[in-house]
């Protein structure tokens, strides 16, 4: 290579460009006014930030503060350290929610044959994703700072501490985040089943960080009474940056930590241009250009009388298609946790709602709510799923004599099949926790399993008229954002009904709860199928 | 009237503003090999789609077999054997139960699919593997299997987009007398695009030239060679496009910034291109 090229190519700052790409592969949808975008949209954030959050907690935290005098400020700085702790968790999560959904081993391929680093891929990556983050930051630390302010009267120096904080603590979760993602990405999870199970992980980890969310809550009451216990949480990055806007507001508020302030600058600092500039040095070690391995995997015979047992309930025509339709789901480890996710809420919603109610009445009215609930979770946890990578396949189906129909019809029957199972479950839980005889058991299991099918063909529908062929697709949050909204009026008619028509016999009261949302689900939802499936037919 | 395989009249698609198809006229006898050429964009794959009842027309008719694929859609698929130009395959399905799924789809009877499967695993040298995940093959095996999949209905029109672009030589080199033999001894209608002109020479009884959704050209290889007054297929084919000279190809290296930056790497790669005198 001639020096003077060599030169030119050092020269230029490969990072830089990677962290442009990505920024503009990020606003991609404003992509012919990108510049007034930013600067709209930030506007619009600082007048947020600077004016309408401080007025708007200006009018309400008072009184609080009025209300609870004595103890005001360790409440204060409890809520800014548990704000922090979970931000910082949510943000770390963000580029884990993203790992698998990459759809770039194309792209990334012809990265690797420019002169590009794994260092800059890394950074720029990493810088590309600031601007975003930061809108996260200007939306969200005006409400810490709206806490605060009333009671304390914060200088401008305190403005600026908690900002600074802020950003510090949101960068660095990004940080942090986007090391663990490519680690996982790039070294550890390379096979194609390590992958599914790697999506399964993520999907749990984000139930582990909901679950903490409601801890902090429950035990705020055990933290305020024994604030050294907070010492055990002292490694937790959230902390250090916490720490720092404690002292700013009243240097007292530190007095029970083993951090002080100096040590606590002093982490918030190092720690991450420490992280940063390693992990650019060391991008190698966790980032790896080769993209991923596919191991083959070989299928087995297991299972094999489970499926000839569906072949039989899916009958003659549908059977064959049922059973591919039916391995494709359950050969995505991914799909098995969402079906936990779906039994691990319906479940609960079956002890809350069994738990609260005890004469008979009660009970079928917590059964029929049950029903419902379970219609709804499952619709919006599997039904939308249907077209999840089936681009191309799309059009094999369009190719045969089936059409379409072949896919939805079968997709439909495997969700039914999947639903014995759900309702097998969430009846015996019910059976368990509210006690209830044989014969009511099988009603609900009956009326549980019909719901499902019903359910899922407005989920179905909407996805044939907006079809998402992968899980992060844009089209599979607003599919799923209608259908809450479609299903809304179903949770409400079973109560409303109730009230409105107080009927006397148990018999009046099962048909008086739910023959209104079948009829209404039944009738939104083919209607929605219809269309749709004319409209997928003439997807060109 | 005569009988054609395929024949289509007037045949025009658009994409929102962009003409795919123009006005196309086909008559592809029984028997026969019809190979459809023409550069990236030119209309292939939509012409092909639309014969196969993928996508609909906005004007003119398919007649397939003499039959209306308006009125004859699921008769038309039945007897169509597809192999499209991206492999649409089921990432999580071995290639044994894709196939069987294939087979599904066109209503086949069981013991059929499963013999018929056994031999076209057979046939790709897949048996092998056939158990192993889609996921875990590569693109050139992809390939085979899509061809397996077209070919299990033992349709009776088989359309072949690409059919040999991703496959080793020895494997093209069975594609293309499997081709042949299908035409010989199972008397069947092949369609077939490509851009690879020798396959187009060897196999095709006919060939079409599109460019822009418009058949600028039509006849044996020989009487296409003989029409433009060019020494071979290729030189034939340039000369429908009217590809310009070599030399206006390359005038941009002359004056552009290009030539005082990176000459070194780039200067290589562009001469080994194969000179074309028009
Ligand atoms: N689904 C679609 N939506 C919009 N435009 C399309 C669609 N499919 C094809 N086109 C357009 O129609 C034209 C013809 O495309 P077609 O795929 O038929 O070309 P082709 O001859 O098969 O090209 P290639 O050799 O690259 O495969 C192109 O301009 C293309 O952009
Ligand atoms: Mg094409």
């Amino acid at each position: 290579m001639e020096p003077e090229y060599e030169s030119q190519v050092n020269k230029r700052k490969l990072w830089l460009t990677i962290a442009k790409n990505e920024i503009k592969l990020r606003t991609s949808s404003f992509r012919n006014n990108r510049k007034r975008f930013f600067i709209f949209s930030y506007l619009i954030l600082i007048l947020w930030a600077f004016i309408i959050a401080p007025l708007l907690f200006d009018s309400f935290m008072p009184t609080i503060a009025a209300q609870n005098a004595g103890i005001f400020k360790p409440v204060v700085a409890l809520l800014i350290e548990s704000f922090m702790m979970i931000l910082f968790l949510i943000i770390l999560m963000l580029p884990l929610n993203n790992v698998y959904n990459k759809d770039e081993k194309g792209v990334k391929e012809s990265l690797v044959a420019s002169p590009v680093l794994a260092r800059d891929i890394f950074l720029g990556e990493f810088l590309g994703k600031l601007p975003l983050y930061t809108f996260a930051v200007l939306i969200f630390a005006p409400i810490v700072v709206g806490m605060i302010n009333p009671i304390i009267d914060l200088t401008v120096i305190q403005y600026i501490i908690i900002y600074t904080c802020a950003f510090g603590l949101v960068y660095f979760a990004n940080l942090i985040g986007s090391l663990i993602s490519s680690w996982l990405e790039h070294k550890i999870l390379k096979s194609e089943s390590a992958r599914d199970w790697g999506k399964a992980l993520i999907m749990i980890l984000t139930i582990v960080m909901v679950i903490m969310m409601y801890a902090v809550i429950f035990f705020i009451n055990e933290i305020l009474m024994n604030p050294e216990l907070k010492n055990w949480l002292s490694f937790y990055p959230s902390l250090w940056f916490s720490n720092i806007i404690l002292y700013g507001i009243d240097p007292l508020l530190l007095n029970s930590y083993i951090l002080n302030i100096w040590f606590s600058i002093g982490l918030a600092i190092c720690i991450p241009l420490m992280i940063l500039y390693l992990s650019y040095k060391k991008a190698h070690v966790f980032y790896s250009l080769e993209g991923i391995s596919t191991k083959s995997t070989s299928v087995t015979k297991q299972g094999r009388n489970f499926y000839s047992m569906i072949n039989k309930l899916a009958g003659r025509k549908f059977g064959g298609l049922v059973i591919v339709q039916m391995k494709l789901f359950l050969r995505k480890k991914a799909n098995l946790a969402r079906i936990a996710y779906v039994l691990g809420s319906v479940g609960f919603m079956a002890w809350f709602t069994s738990s609260t109610m005890d004469d008979y009445k009660g009970l079928i009215l917590s059964s029929s709510i049950l029903i419902v609930l379970g219609g709804l979770v499952s619709s919006i946890m599997l039904g939308h799923l249907i077209f999840i990578n089936t681009k191309d396949i799309i059009w094999v189906y369009k190719k045969s004599p089936r059409g379409i129909k072949g896919l939805v019809y079968s997709y439909l029957l495997n969700m039914l099949v999947i639903g014995i199972f759900i309702s097998l479950f969430i009846t015996i839980l019910h059976s368990l926790f509210a006690k209830i005889g044989l014969l009511d058991a099988v009603i609900f299991f009956s009326l549980f399993l019909a719901y499902i099918p019903i359910s899922m063909l407005q989920s179905i529908g909407l996805q044939c008229l907006n079809p998402a062929f992968g899980e992060k697709d844009s089209n599979m949050k607003s599919n799923s954002i209608i259908s809450m909204l479609i299903m809304q009026p179903a949770i409400m008619m079973p109560i409303f009904f109730l009230i409105f028509f107080n009927p006397e016999t148990v018999l009046m009261m099962r048909i008086v709860m739910l023959a209104p949302v079948f009829i209404f689900n039944i009738l939104v939802g083919t209607i929605l199928l219809y269309i749709g499936m004319k409209k997928l037919n003439k997807i060109e | 009237m005569e009988s054609y395989a395929i024949r289509t009249h007037e045949l025009t698609k658009s994409f929102g503003s962009i003409l795919a198809v123009n006005k196309l006229n086909l008559k592809i006898p029984y028997g026969k090999t019809y190979g459809l050429l023409g550069p990236n964009g030119a209309g292939k794959t939509t012409t092909i789609r639309m014969l196969n009842g993928i996508i609909s027309s906005n004007s003119g008719e398919i007649y397939i077999t003499d039959k209306d694929i308006k009125s004859h859609e699921k008769y038309v698929k039945m007897i169509s054997g597809f192999l499209p130009e991206s492999p649409g395959l089921y990432q999580k399905l071995s290639a044994r139960e894709f196939l069987i799924f294939i087979g599904e789809l066109y209503y086949l009877p069981k013991s059929v699919i499963i013999s018929r499967v056994e031999e076209l695993l057979e046939l790709f040298g897949l048996s092998e593997r056939a158990n192993d995940l889609l996921e875990g093959y590569s693109r050139g095996m992809k390939q085979k299997v899509c061809l397996c999949a077209a070919l299990i209905q033992d349709p009776q029109i088989i359309y072949l987009d690409e059919p040999t672009s991703n496959l080793d030589p020895a494997i093209a080199r069975m594609v293309k007398d499997l081709i042949k033999e299908l035409v010989v001894r199972a008397d069947k209608t092949i369609f077939i695009c490509t851009h690879q002109l020798d396959v187009a020479q060897e196999l095709c009884d006919q060939i079409g030239i599109i460019n822009n959704g418009i058949l600028k050209i039509e006849g044996s290889p020989t009487e296409i060679i003989e029409n433009t007054g060019a020494k071979n297929l290729e030189d034939a084919y340039l000369k429908v496009m009217g590809v310009s000279k070599m030399e206006d190809l390359l005038s941009w290296r002359e004056n552009g910034e290009f030539n005082k930056k990176v000459v070194t790497s780039g200067k290589g790669k562009v001469k080994k291109r194969k000179r074309v005198v028009v």
